[in-house]
């Protein structure tokens, strides 16, 4: 009811001159998203720690006080100095330029690993829900049975058989997430089939194709486009967890989790070498997350415009 | 005397993140024992927030009771807290609500004997075995057999005119003084919504117990209350006794509404106004009337003058109309003048020998799934056995109640399913078996409009592009400039700026997103279009727009309609010949005029029986008859003739074998072996 | 009911059957002899063919599974390489410890998260609602291993109060063994905990604005009973489903805890196999672990029949 006075509020501001018609509409849609988006505090913040995470991944060769692999030996487990900020580790390596290239890391196996996994997820849950019958029925179950092993067991199983190593990582992480996009690509769209919007399309001659193509995919998409967003960090998480287990990243890689489970060893004599990295990690993961609870809301008509 | 319910100067405001929305703007009213009063006003005129502030139910924040009083047996409940003991007496111990929807009004994992029980407990202070007791007492009262075993039974397990007689057992259960009803009868298939109202009718003359009925249904007011508020944009515009205000209408907007709803009772030729334009932003709304910007005897001196206050209507005692002008039904139209009749065509014989649509023996039946290995354990027939055909040109309505069938009908002709059994002749051809690309000829001379005009348009489609789309899957062999030439021409026909074509469809109102689906439909160019509930979505102002352009259309175009619907005055309004439908069959199909005035089918009776008329007079001379029981599940189908377990004339013959539809009267079929 | 639970069961069969195909291929899939690889490269041709024999890896694929498989049901899950002994017992020993820690730390989970989540919820918009909502999602993104890191340089390095590591058996000395359970139990259950807060409070939230919640009101009932006795049964539904899921993720962190404190439990052994190559330690205790989480998502299916009763009528 409220909802419907809105539009109609929008509908006429909308109404403006014929040339920038078009132009102001989706202006005027994105204005509206924006607002829905960053509508709570948190989000301002959790999207500025994004955006400060990607310029430290691509600056990290700029901005980094050192070199991550130099070792000084003579400088080991030093603390802050002006020459090394945070210290040094284990090796006399700077702590500092070690997180800022961590971030790369991080920031690849959650992108790489998000793109397999929703790649090969969607296209799954697409066909599973499209073609439907014993393709269906033979996709979802070979989802089930991934999904009933733990993301971080069947990561480890699948890093002990591929082997460790950054590709291999983002691989395995990536494997173990298809099924999440599977399912759910695969509900909305049997949720969207049965919509009258597809029907009418059906009507106007579309054919099943078509119909698939242009209707029930995209708007199958944005649940996905949340999911996406919060794996991203689930990815960023596991990552560190594999790396801590020492089945992750290779050393000498600077890897957030490997850090911590490097800083452990001196625990006593040096917390920051663990500390600081955790905590790297949890901003990270949860700018993301709290970004696509954001997502989540920004996207979901039943909130837009009240 | 003091009235049992007074409230004075109520205000009721939202905070949104434009400003504030005042939902509930200075709104006074009183009800007294055993007197049924009725709200009327379209969605988001504020009637039911009126009531849930009365009873302090607005959810706090947003919502705010900023003003008023509410004096209920002479307290001033606003000085209660929302969630304090008093209020808490009064609210379910004083004042017994039964809300819309009662598919989700009740608790789904509660039993419902628990539900009725835990507030029989709560007020009337019972032990255990009394308020279960007072339960199976209610249960019956309000019209549920065996009502003993049933309490032990959850929400789900009941129709949804069940659930509605259980809401009202428990908004009865501690013998309310008030009993408010907000719009309790609207989800309900017409029957159902007789019985009900029947019954609560009965209940409110029994006990002295007062009733307000919040409804957007005219009809119902005519039949039930005693007298009327009329709201529109959180302000109280008209009131009076119900006689008052059907006989001498004094605000404009009471006027529109009856001017935009069909009636039973209507000359065929009678044209539908509606109310143009849309309800005014409510949000910081400005000190001035707010049907200003609708108001068709609106003048000049209106735009500057303060909102208007109640004034009562000269010559009649208790009739309060809020307008600066002095307004009657005869009140010349300020803005352009309409007609109110239409022409209506002459059906001849020579149309009937083209029909545009023949269905023979249609048999849509679905199998039902169940046992561990999900076998076919039975069948839904959905449709069983209907034959008709629709001539070119005309509008063909199918009636009958929710799970009749007739979608299904409309979605078996369309070739949505695929036909159990049966033949579909469209334009000479079988496309009873024909595959998608076979069909692709007939289909783009067919289209539908559907219920739910949010539903049936692609979110993340353009609205030109919606209504480029039908073209372009035909293969239409236009070019890019002629189908955008055409889209342009489609919105002009629809009556919608075609400026508003790269708008998505949230960036409509709901009578702009149906123009839309209408223009979608008209894409290329088809002769035979399924309006399917097309209108039952809308606000009755927005209907009469929405009938009016159909009407239109088909008169430019010579469009052939088949029109589903539920609404039995629309149906007659709009329909050349009528079917009607129940349990899967077509039980009687005959032209309007036999078929509302001669009804031989004893359900087709009992159908129009349940319509109430806008109209006190007609409905003070009504006999109401209310037929009994509910429509059987469809697993369950009786044998014989399925209305048999309904029929009041029902005979041993009638259980034993189902009636074929036969024509008893040139153009009249029924199918009953004693009409 | 009973015909919804045998077929769960079906569904549950099939996907563990799935699951050990699966593992199967997977784990030959691995480059390198397990056998070579264990014993190292200083090892003889003789020893390699005697221990190839010895665990049948000179078989065809196909007959190797069928061994496994069958070895499965009949409750003989073959021998480790690495720990030389049969992996049956080796694990029956291990899940007694991990249990020890998943078992508390899932109840606290439970307990807590829906507690907290109601909270924020009857406190929508509010302080306490901020203050729990902040919490839960840092709870959901933060390294488990590292919270455990913190509590050990605070609480047993600087504060001395709990040991920094270990496992003592509540049987041989009570109190050290709480101690030593203490640390693991909580930072297991953080994480979900937090999911638990964050789904009851979103449950709660979406379930007062349904229509019964409404009438619950208008009858006049006190708001506790509103929210209890109405509200909450309601949002249970979907908090069910997350304990079944939550117990993957309960699963895999006891992985992390386990190697964080040394604890002898059923992670560090998937560990210790994985890092000699032990493949059938590997291969058994990926598919219990598997069979672990279907028993307990069907054990969620039944439960939630029992609480929505819309689900019992289905069958």
């Amino acid at each position: 009811m409220l909802n419907t006075k809105s539009n109609v509020e929008a509908a006429q501001a909308l109404s403006s001159s014929n040339q920038s018609r078009a132009q102001s509409a989706r202006k005027e849609r994105s204005r509206q998203f924006r607002k829905a988006f960053f509508a709570r505090k948190p989000v301002v913040f959790a999207f500025g720690i994004v955006v400060v995470m990607v310029l430290l991944a691509l600056l990290a060769p700029v901005i980094s006080p050192c070199s991550p692999y130099e070792q000084d030996l003579n400088n080991i487990l030093a603390g802050p100095s002006p020459a090394h900020l945070l210290g040094t580790d284990g090796l006399g390596r700077d702590t500092l330029s070690r997180i800022f290239y961590g971030t790369q890391v991080s920031l690849s196996v959650g992108l790489v690993s998000t793109a397999i996994a929703g790649a090969i997820g969607i296209a799954l849950g697409l066909i599973a829900g499209y073609v439907g019958g014993w393709v269906d029925s033979l996709i979802m179950r070979v989802m089930d049975a991934m999904m009933s092993i733990p993301l971080v067991i069947m990561a480890l199983f699948l890093g002990s058989v591929l082997g460790k190593g950054l590709g291999n990582v983002m691989l395995s992480i990536g494997i173990v997430m298809i099924p999440g996009y599977a399912r759910l690509t695969r509900g909305q769209v049997m949720g969207v089939k049965q919509l009258d919007f597809v029907t009418a399309a059906k009507i106007g001659g579309a054919t099943k194709f078509t119909n698939t193509v242009k209707h029930i995919f995209p708007n199958s998409l944005s649940p996905n486009i949340v999911l996406a967003t919060m794996n991203f960090g689930s990815a960023i998480l596991i990552e560190a967890s594999l790396s801590f287990l020492g089945m992750g990243i290779n050393p000498p890689t600077a890897s957030w989790g490997a850090m911590v489970s490097d800083g452990y060893k001196f625990l006593n004599r040096d917390p920051v070498l663990a500390i600081v990295p955790g905590i790297f990690i949890m901003l990270t993961v949860w700018a993301f997350n709290i970004v696509g609870d954001a997502l989540r809301d920004a996207l979901d008509p039943r909130l837009r415009g009240a | 005397m003091s009235h049992l319910l007074e409230v004075k100067n109520l205000q009721t405001e939202f905070k949104q993140s434009k400003g504030i929305l005042k939902a509930v703007n200075g709104v006074s009213y009183h009800v007294d024992e055993g007197e049924i009063i009725a709200f009327v006003g379209e969605s988001g005129s504020g009637k039911s927030v009126t009531q849930y502030s009365s009873l302090q139910l607005i959810p706090t924040p947003p919502g705010e009771i900023t003003g008023g009083e509410i004096l209920f047996e002479g307290h001033d409940l606003l000085k209660y807290k929302p969630t304090g003991e008093e209020m808490r007496k009064v609210r379910g111990g004083k004042i017994g609500v039964v809300f819309q929807e009662p598919m989700t009004s009740l608790n789904p994992v509660l039993t419902i004997g628990r539900q009725l029980e835990e507030s029989i407990r709560l007020h009337l202070k019972l032990d255990h075995a009394a308020s279960h007791a007072r339960a199976v007492e209610l249960l019956g009262k309000v019209g549920i057999s065996d009502p003993e075993s049933r309490l032990k039974e959850y929400p789900h397990e009941f129709s949804g005119g069940m659930r509605q007689r259980i809401m009202i057992a428990i908004a009865l259960s501690c013998e309310p003084k008030l009993l408010i009803a907000d719009e309790a009868t609207t989800a309900l298939d017409v029957t159902t919504q007789a019985q009900i109202l029947e019954l609560m009718k009965n209940i409110v003359k029994e006990t002295k117990t007062a009733l307000i009925l919040v409804t957007h249904n005219l009809s119902i007011v005519a039949r039930y209350a005693d007298r009327v508020y009329v709201m529109y944009a959180g302000e109280i515009v008209e009131n009076g006794t119900t006689e008052e205000i059907f006989k001498s209408p004094s605000h404009p907007y009471t006027i529109g509404l009856m001017n935009a709803v069909p009636s039973l009772t209507d000359p065929k030729d009678r044209k539908l106004v509606p109310i143009e334009g849309f309800v005014t932003n409510l949000v910081n709304r400005k000190d001035q009337c707010a049907f200003l910007n609708r108001c068709p005897y609106a003048e000049e001196s209106c735009g500057t003058l303060p909102d208007p206050l109640l004034k009562p209507v000269e010559g009649e005692d208790n009739h309060f109309a809020a307008c600066h002008r002095k307004i009657t039904k005869e009140a010349k139209r300020t803005k352009a003048a309409v007609d109110s009749t239409r022409e209506v065509k002459a059906f001849t014989e020579e149309a009937k020998k083209d029909p545009i649509l023949k269905v023979e023996h249609l048999k849509m039946y679905f199998p039902v799934y169940g046992g561990m290995l999900h076998k076919e354990v039975g069948q839904i027939k959905a449709v069983d056995d209907v034959s008709f055909e629709v001539y070119r040109g005309e509008t063909f309505g199918l009636v009958g109640e929710s799970g009749c069938g007739k979608s299904t009908v409309a979605r078996t002709v369309l070739r949505l399913n695929h036909a159990t059994d049966g033949k579909i002749i469209f334009d000479g051809n079988d496309i009873t078996h024909l595959n998608d690309t076979e069909l692709l000829p007939s289909r783009r001379n067919m289209s539908m409009i559907f219920q739910d005009p949010f539903g049936s348009l692609d979110p993340r489609q353009r609205a030109g592009d919606i209504v480029m789309e039908p073209m372009k899957n035909f293969k239409l062999k236009m070019t890019r400039e002629e189908m955008d030439h055409r889209v342009e021409e489609l919105f002009r026909v629809v009556g919608l700026d075609p400026a508003y074509r790269d708008r998505v469809p949230h960036e409509f109102s709901g009578g702009q997103r149906q123009r839309l689906v209408i223009a979608r439909s008209l894409s290329t160019d088809p002769s035979f279009i399924v309006c399917d509930e097309a209108i039952s979505a809308l606000d009755v102002s927005i209907q009469a727009q929405v009938i009016n352009l159909l009407e239109e259309l088909q008169q430019q175009l010579g469009l052939t309609y088949l029109f589903i619907a539920h609404d039995l005055s629309v149906v007659r309004h709009i329909s050349d010949r009528v079917g009607v439908m129940y349990m899967g069959r077509l039980v009687e199909l005959a032209d309007w005029k036999s078929l509302y005035d001669h009804p031989m089918h004893p359900y087709t009776q009992a159908l129009l029986d349940s319509v109430p008329v806008p109209d006190p007079d007609v409905e003070a001379g009504r006999e109401t008859k209310i037929i009994k029981g509910e429509v059987p599940s469809m697993m369950h189908r009786p044998s014989g003739c399925a209305f048999s377990s309904r029929c009041p004339h029902a005979t041993e013959a009638c259980r034993r074998e189902a009636p074929p539809l036969v024509e008893k009267e040139p153009g009249h079929r029924v199918a009953c072996i004693l009409a | 009911m009973v015909r919804l639970i045998l077929r769960r069961i079906g569904q549950s069969v099939v996907v563990l059957f799935l699951v050990t195909l699966m593992v199967f291929l997977v784990m030959h899939a691995m480059p390198g002899d397990p056998v070579s690889l264990y014993l190292g490269p200083t090892a003889t041709p003789d020893q390699i063919q005697l221990y190839t024999k010895e665990f049948g890896f000179d078989q065809p694929v196909l007959v190797q599974y069928g061994k496994w498989i069958t070895g499965l049901f009949h409750g003989n899950m073959g021998r480790s390489i690495a720990f030389q002994e049969d992996v049956g017992p080796l694990l029956a020993q291990r899940v007694g410890v991990t249990l020890s820690v998943t078992l508390p730390a899932f109840i606290i989970a439970v307990i807590l998260g829906i507690i907290l989540g109601v909270i924020a919820a009857v406190n929508h918009g509010k302080a306490a609602d901020s203050v729990i909502t902040s919490l839960a999602n840092i709870g959901i993104s933060v390294p488990i291993f590292w919270v455990g890191i913190l509590l050990v340089y605070w609480l047993s390095l600087k504060m001395h109060w709990l040991p920094v590591q270990g496992y003592t058996p509540l049987s041989t000395d009570f109190e050290l063994g709480i101690k030593k359970l203490i640390m693991p139990v909580f930072v297991l259950a953080l994480g979900p905990m937090a999911s638990f807060t964050r789904q009851t409070r979103s449950a709660m939230l979406e379930v007062t604005q349904q229509d019964y919640i409404r009438t619950a009101r208008s009858k006049g009932l006190k708001e506790n009973t509103v929210i209890r006795g109405h509200a909450l049964r309601n949002a249970l539904i979907p908090i069910i489903t997350l304990m079944g899921m939550s117990i993957g993720g309960l699963i895999g962190g006891t992985v992390l805890i386990e190697q964080l404190y040394v604890i002898p439990g059923v992670g560090s052994m998937m560990m210790t196999a994985i890092m000699n190559k032990d493949y059938m330690v590997v291969q058994d205790t990926v598919f219990f672990i598997a069979a672990v989480v279907a028993v307990c998502n069907l054990i969620v299916d039944i439960t939630y029949g029992f609480v929505d009763p819309r689900i019992r009528a289905e069958n």
